[in-house]
């Protein structure tokens, strides 16, 4: 019961400022998507309204699209439904890390989760309790299959809450990982030229795996590979 | 006082802007960028897991020594001050500017930035970030 009310509370809320329909985060993505992708959900191409069924359309194509929709959902961090566009809302701000996955089930699950749930159930400046409240009413509506999305998506914002220091080391560097300065080589003249040419921050940690991989953090404080040294040398 | 080499660069990151927006607000077209939404990949087109979450275009402006570092500063800072308006609607729209300024040390060294060049920077909201290599 207590769900229920928190859900009609949550449901009041305005819409925060900075929110963005989906259509208009999602829109140049699907365009530019492989050949039928974009015509999923009844044929709209705007990203809102999704059927469950994939698209046909070649694996890495898929793959494509996905990754375009893992980065548009990126951000995502308040859900709620915009009536005049009949679409969710997306604010940016914190990670949703389980819609940032590249597979493309997981995220066609959340587009789903988004437009037939999220959309009328759940509001929230207050994501964490949003998504309890979710997780009390789905069973009720025998949409059991969706918690464990739920769940994901609420596991993984509270794990994105977390600060990420990218000054330090990530956590799951390849053993024998050195920051740039301690390895001979990439020479110093190089070092700030790299971290522009990968978009580092000047107190970003930035690091060289024995192989000669360039490694930063990424937004979770882990190893993300930037490619092979001699990528970044003249 | 010892010299020292420095490159100073123009950084732009946003959350949605595109790169074809944001040379067009800084009026240059960018050394190295990244498009939000785009697969990643080196700058040898090697392509990489993932795909960017922002977009990112840096300017190379100077590369000198102690010398020039002051009016180099001064100049670029008077020349993003013609293109304000478009500068500071980056920034409204969830941007971020900023100086890269990478530092060569050969020994002790000093900088002064001077009051003037820091409120006009404060002006146009370009952070400057320091990367220093001694």
């Amino acid at each position: 019961m207590r769900g229920e009310i928190l859900t009609l509370l949550l449901l009041l809320a305005p819409l925060p400022a900075g929110a963005q329909a989906l259509s208009e985060l999602c829109g140049a993505a699907n365009a530019s998507s492989c050949p039928g992708y974009g015509t999923i959900g009844g044929g709209k191409p705007d990203g809102g309204g999704y059927e469950e069924k994939p698209p046909a359309c070649d694996p890495e194509c898929q793959r494509r699209a996905a990754e375009r929709h893992a980065a548009a959902y990126k951000n995502m961090m308040q859900i709620r439904p915009v009536p005049e566009i009949d679409d969710v809302a997306i604010r940016e701000g914190r990670t949703v890390k389980a819609a940032q996955r590249a597979d493309y089930q997981e995220n066609l699950a959340i587009v789903a989760f988004g437009t037939l749930y999220v959309g009328r159930t759940l509001i929230s400046p207050w994501w964490a309790l949003g998504s309890f409240a979710v997780v009390i009413v789905l069973p009720r509506l025998h949409l059991e299959q969706h918690v464990p999305v739920v769940m994901s998506m609420w596991d993984s914002w509270t794990f994105a809450a977390k600060k990420v220091d990218k000054g330090a080391k990530p956590r799951n560097c390849p053993t024998g990982t050195l920051p740039i300065d301690k390895d001979e080589r990439i020479p110093r003249e190089h070092h700030g030229k790299l971290k522009k040419q990968i978009g580092a921050g000047s107190a970003d940690w930035t690091g060289i795996t024995p192989d000669g991989r360039i490694i930063t953090n990424d937004e979770n404080g882990e190893a993300r590979d930037n490619g092979p040294y001699e990528s970044f040398l003249p | 006082m010892n010299d020292f080499k420095f490159s100073l660069a123009f950084r732009v990151f946003h959350p949605k802007a595109s790169i074809a927006d944001i040379d067009t607000a800084v009026g240059r077209k960018a050394n190295y960028k990244q498009e939000v939404g785009k697969p990643r990949k080196t700058p040898k087109d090697e392509p990489l897991k993932g795909v960017y979450d922002q977009t990112y275009c840096c300017y190379e402006l100077v590369e000198g020594r102690r010398a020039m570092f002051e009016k180099s500063l001064r100049k670029w800072t008077r020349t993003f001050g013609n293109r304000k308006a478009a500068l500071q609607k980056l920034r409204r729209s969830g941007g971020r500017l900023e100086y890269y300024l990478v530092l060569l040390l050969e020994g002790n060294a000093g900088i002064v930035f001077e009051d003037l060049d820091l409120r006009e920077m404060s002006a146009l909201g370009i952070q400057l970030a320091l990367d220093i290599y001694p």
